[in-house]
């Protein structure tokens, strides 16, 4: 049991941060193809190389990241200086990021390579350390858990926020449709991250000091010959993947295939249906799925909760093809079976990476927690660098036409229903088959549990 | 007990880091923003 104290408002400061980070997030994830192809000019082709590029340097920056923040001392911490350092370049380059520069084709495709990769350098610069910092804040293993679950709650929050704000917020200062919007809209998500950023900062403590002391090397040599872990990243791929491929399309989806001015009537309320309110459905929805995860993973053990939760996400994804053209309260319903569904997967994913550090440590006698986790959102990440290609990519295929106005061909509109569908089921299938021989069962964790408790003892 | 401070990796990251933002706002200043979505327009052109 630990002896730090961690205040209420503390919990919230932490919150903030990831509050901030999650807003950024969901607009890179949900709009970004969409502004670089549609608004910002950009061809099809451009927009998944650009994403594919600047998401795997997002990937590998992050362990140097860790290695900086791991080595800074200053008064303020390790960690916690890069809230403060990093909260001014977090906000000036998310409003250059959606800033579309009047000039040719060229130095747009070089201002959007500079403007992304800058981007998510500083976002690395100051997600990291945030992450990292949870460790400092407390010696106390509930606390941990409480400060995690304020930083998910959070995190949620401000991903509903930004989602269900960001086109009436585009449209009320310049329309959805042209980059004034977009640019000025960002401003005001900009900004208001900035403030959560300094508010983090400063409610916030670090209270450990730690010296990091293990090799490289050794851990390296456990992870290469760990099964369960290799296993792992494929499924965590697969579930990122699935996320990225039905995130990234419904922006077009939207756009092309329901329309701009689709209202629905809830007893006495009409309200529009656009791209942001189904997101951020899906956000409330994994919300229920996160809360569900430990009672019904506790039941049927996590092997089997996640290869049951695909199964459901591929026969949901595939009724999502067969809804009819209107039948928008099927989408909406199937959106939040489907975001419970993915809100169960991602807390189990990163349980079971903590069992396969668990499985590590048993055999090999190396916890490597760190490196497992680093490793486990570098491949996430890898997840979403090839997802956001194949999107666009399969976009083109289907002969998708990016001018502003355009009406689509039947074949896009098909492409588009099917992106929607068939690929996320395929993932979802190919997800099931991979974690079927994923090793560490629940009975086989209570063995390893059983045999570490005696080591640790010792 | 390691040095006080940021590692010096920090400081160069930090320089770059700086000296971009500076050089994409005054590119930005200088080239002006875009007021209408081009591909609109060249679909137009194409079209004429």
């Amino acid at each position: 049991m630990g002896k730090i104290k961690t205040p209420l408002s503390e919990k919230i400061g932490y919150g903030f941060g990831d509050m901030s980070s999650s807003m950024f997030w969901k607009i890179f994830s949900y709009y970004l193809p969409f502004f670089y192809s549609n608004i910002f000019g950009l061809r099809l082709d451009q927009v998944g190389v650009l994403l594919m590029v600047t998401r795997i340097w997002d990937a590998v920056s992050d362990p140097m990241m860790g290695v900086i923040a791991d080595r800074t001392r200053t008064k303020w911490g390790k960690y916690r200086p890069y809230l403060l350092l990093m909260a001014i370049p977090f906000a000036l380059s998310g409003v250059f990021l959606f800033t579309t520069p009047a000039a040719s084709p060229t130095m747009k495709l070089v201002w959007a390579y500079v403007s992304y990769i800058m981007m998510m350098t500083v976002y690395t610069g100051i997600n990291v350390p945030y992450g990292a910092m949870l460790g400092v804040m407390t010696d106390d293993s509930d606390t941990k858990t409480v400060l995690s679950s304020f930083r998910m709650f959070f995190a949620y929050g401000g991903s509903f926020i930004a989602l269900f704000a960001w086109e009436p917020i585009c449209n009320a200062l310049g329309g959805y449709s042209t980059p004034a919007g977009w640019q000025h809209a960002m401003i005001v998500i900009a900004s208001m991250c900035l403030v959560l950023f300094l508010l983090s900062f400063a409610m916030t403590r670090e209270k450990l000091h730690t010296e990091s002391t293990s090799s490289i090397g050794s851990d390296l040599k456990s992870l290469v010959k760990n099964a369960p872990w290799w296993i792992l990243i494929g499924a965590a791929l697969c579930s990122n993947l699935f996320n990225t491929v039905r995130g990234s399309t419904v922006a077009y989806f939207f756009n092309d295939v329901i329309g701009p001015d689709v209202h629905l009537n809830l007893g006495k309320w009409g309200f529009l249906f656009y791209a942001g309110l189904f997101l951020s459905i899906g956000e409330v929805c994994n919300m229920v799925g996160v809360a569900l995860t430990t009672p019904i993973a506790k039941v049927l053990g996590k092997k089997t909760t996640y290869m049951l939760s695909f199964v459901a996400l591929i026969v949901l994804s595939i009724a999502f093809f067969f809804v009819p053209k209107t039948g928008y309260w099927w989408m909406i319903v199937l959106q939040v079976v489907i975001s419970i569904f993915t809100g169960i997967i991602s807390p189990l994913v990163w349980s079971m990476y903590a069992d396969v550090s668990d499985f590590a440590e048993n055999r090999d006698g190396t916890a490597s927690t760190g490196l497992i986790f680093s490793s486990a959102s570098m491949a996430q990440k890898f997840g979403g660098a090839f997802g956001g290609y194949a999107v666009m990519a399969l976009l083109a295929a289907f002969g998708y036409n990016t001018a502003a106005g355009a009406v689509q061909t039947a074949e896009a509109v098909k492409g588009l229903w099917i992106l929607m569908s068939w690929v996320p089921a395929a993932v979802a299938a190919l997800a099931v088959v991979i974690v079927f021989f994923y090793p560490l069962t629940k009975k086989r964790m209570e063995k390893i549990q059983e045999e570490l408790a005696v080591k640790r003892n010792l | 007990m390691a040095k006080k401070g940021f590692p010096k990796a920090m400081w160069i990251a930090g320089a770059v880091l700086l000296a971009i933002i500076i050089a994409e706002a005054a590119y930005i200043l200088s080239v002006g923003l875009e007021k209408t979505a081009t591909v609109a327009e060249e679909v137009t052109l194409v079209q004429e």
